[in-house]
């Protein structure tokens, strides 16, 4: 849990009352919790909610639609994304250069699971905006792993 | 779109195997934040326990308090009276002599009275007793509450003059609602209780004290749960009025009851009240910048509390008491803006970087054993108290936002005790009389406790002393 923490927020000290805040949430609610579902799905769902409250504490996320975008196609082209073997911490410093709207998007839904609905409630936008938010995201990562992809590849053939 | 499936379940599959340790202390600052949430609740739950628990005691005594409030006699009324009877007569039962003492008073803002009948029973096989009883020299009545009914009785120093006398005294006692009559037997222990619904006269239900006594008069009073009535001949109207309702009664100097003087006997009491003030923490440390810190971004900003008392109060004026006090200090820090760099060394609060605002609180629960010495001028009280403090619980606890970012604790709960064992306090009195058992009490007070509240080894110590006024409310037993 303090993974999804320290990803959401770089700042360890954030991170540190994201986890606080997160566990007393956890406790205080425990009675709420439905024992036929997955109790650490819950307590993800709930972290990452604190770390969005925490986030929208301290900046004004701003988002904008951004329309016609999900007609277009994302694609790796001739990356093979099994080939790369991605460390979480190359995935951390990959989050990390993506502008922090599309960063907390991207982490929700890709990463910890939430549905649009559950992301558009936490960060009071609608369902297209973190739709649209998303696309532009993974658009942004794919830039970013295929720049990585060339990168590597020429470093190998250097060696 | 698959290729990004498959990166993102790469992505979702490390994000799982990565797991980070957090740093020790959040599982603390978890801890403690959790169980002040339950002990707020539960303080909140004491509170109400308490309020309960005070509404119950005064929805249950309401009918005492009533009660003894009716029995205020205004001596100028004048539908007082009393009735004597007594009579010698040898009949086959062998009664000698039988005196029935009949006295009735108004009571106060009720059209109720009360009356009581006390009436001796005396047999010939006992002569010489029957002329000291004849005499009744030096004889008392003592007058008590029971259960909120006043009730005359012979006092102690007539056992022995009476041990062999069938002695019957009772008490009729009638208000709005029913009439009441007790009858005691010669060791004063109290053997029936009839009320006017058992009670003939004349073959009626006897519904008033002068039907009983008319009754008394008219031997026809039976009661039915086989208590037997005392016969009882004409009365002769020549007593004096007997004192039904205060304190001691002479019967050889019995016809001014004091004039009405109200004579001060020990009596228990019970007080609640309620504080308002401030405090000082009287910060100190080794190195003076580390108080001046913690000084400079700390106000006093008040106390507050509530204590309850059971005392006595002696009739030359002392009085002890004890109970339980809680009381409230907080402190207020508001440093909005400001930036107050700290030294190196450990703020005794927090050791980040500054303070911003928050607040502090301070709780105490004390047992207090009080000791005080009252003066009583027309209706006005003053005197002096002072009180030895045993603290049985201590807390200080709060949440001040501190440093650049908005990381949030709860404070001191290792920095300060959790009792401070002895203390002092000393106060003036000063009292208004409401009425003769209740009253008013303003008190000024100094209080201070003999141990530090900051555990020793915390670079800032405080002391806690606290000034504050305390209002109120006695109610004295009888």
């Amino acid at each position: 849990m303090y993974g999804i923490c320290l990803r959401y927020h770089q700042d360890i000290h954030m991170a540190n009352e994201a986890l606080q805040r997160g566990f007393i949430a956890v406790f205080e609610n425990l009675r709420k919790y439905n024992a036929s579902g997955n109790l650490g799905g819950w307590i993800r769902t709930i972290i990452v909610r604190k770390c969005i409250d925490l986030i929208k504490e301290q900046q004004s996320l701003k988002y904008e639609d951004i329309e016609q975008l999900e007609n277009q196609t994302l694609e790796l082209g001739d990356i093979d994304p099994s080939s790369m073997q991605l460390k979480y911490s190359e995935i951390t410093e990959l989050l990390e250069q993506l502008p922090l709207g599309y960063k907390t998007v991207f982490s929700m839904y890709a990463i910890d699971g939430l549905k649009h609905s559950e992301i558009a409630e936490s960060l009071e936008i609608s369902i297209t905006t973190s739709r649209s938010q998303l696309f532009k995201a993974r658009k942004m990562m794919l830039g970013l792993i295929k720049e990585k992809y060339k990168k590597s590849r020429m470093q190998n053939s250097q060696l | 779109m698959k290729d990004l499936e498959k990166l993102e379940a790469h992505f979702r599959s490390e994000a799982e195997k990565h797991g980070s340790t957090p740093p020790p202390f959040i599982w603390d600052e978890v801890n403690s934040n959790l169980p002040q949430e339950k002990k707020k609740k539960k303080r909140l739950f004491y509170w109400i326990l308490l309020g309960l628990s005070i509404c119950s005691i005064a929805f249950l005594q309401r009918d005492r308090f009533i009660t003894s409030e009716q029995y205020r006699i205004h001596q100028s009324q004048s539908s007082d009276s009393s009735i004597q009877h007594q009579s010698n007569i040898d009949s086959k039962d062998k009664i000698i002599d039988n005196t029935v003492t009949y006295h009735k008073q108004s009571i106060d803002g009720n059209n109720s009275e009360m009356s009581s009948i006390v009436t001796s029973t005396k047999f010939n096989q006992d002569q010489e007793i029957q002329s000291d009883l004849n005499t009744k020299t030096k004889s008392h009545y003592d007058t008590k509450i029971n259960g909120g009914i006043k009730s005359s009785r012979l006092n102690s120093s007539m056992k022995s003059k009476t041990s062999s006398l069938e002695k019957t005294i009772i008490l009729a006692e009638q208000n709005n609602h029913s009439s009441v009559i007790k009858r005691w037997d010669k060791e004063e222990n109290l053997t029936a209780i009839t009320s006017s619904v058992i009670m003939h006269s004349q073959n009626q239900i006897a519904t008033s004290t002068e039907d009983i006594i008319i009754g008394l008069h008219n031997h026809t009073v039976t009661v039915l749960d086989g208590l037997p009535m005392l016969r009882a001949s004409p009365f002769n109207l020549k007593a004096p009025i007997p004192p039904v309702l205060p304190i001691e009664y002479d019967l050889d100097n019995s016809a001014k009851p004091l004039d009405g003087v109200e004579q001060k006997t020990n009596s228990f009491f019970f007080e609640i009240s309620s504080l308002i003030g401030t405090h000082n923490t009287d910060l100190t440390s080794e190195l003076p910048v580390d108080s001046f810190y913690r000084s400079s971004s700390e106000t006093n900003w008040y106390t507050w509390g509530a204590k309850v008392r059971i005392g006595y109060q002696l009739a030359n004026s002392f009085s002890v008491k004890t109970g339980v006090d809680f009381i409230e200090s907080r402190d207020k820090f508001n440093f909005r803006g400001e930036t107050i760099l700290p030294s190196s060394t450990q703020l005794s609060t927090t050791g980040l970087r500054f303070f911003s605002e928050g607040d502090l609180t301070y709780r105490q629960l004390n047992i207090p054993l009080t000791i005080g010495i009252e003066k009583t001028k027309g209706k006005v009280v003053f005197g002096l108290e002072g009180t030895l403090l045993l603290n049985l619980s201590f807390s200080a606890e709060g949440k001040i936002q501190t440093g650049l970012t908005t990381i949030s604790r709860v404070e001191n709960l290792e920095i300060y005790k959790r009792s401070l064992g002895l203390g002092y306090n000393g106060a003036l009195i000063l009292g208004y009389q409401i009425s003769k058992q209740n009253s008013l009490y303003f008190r000024p007070t100094y209080s201070k406790y003999l141990s530090m509240t900051s555990k020793e080894d915390n670079d800032v110590t405080s002391n806690l002393s606290q000034y504050y006024i305390e209002i109120g409310f006695r109610r004295t037993m009888n």
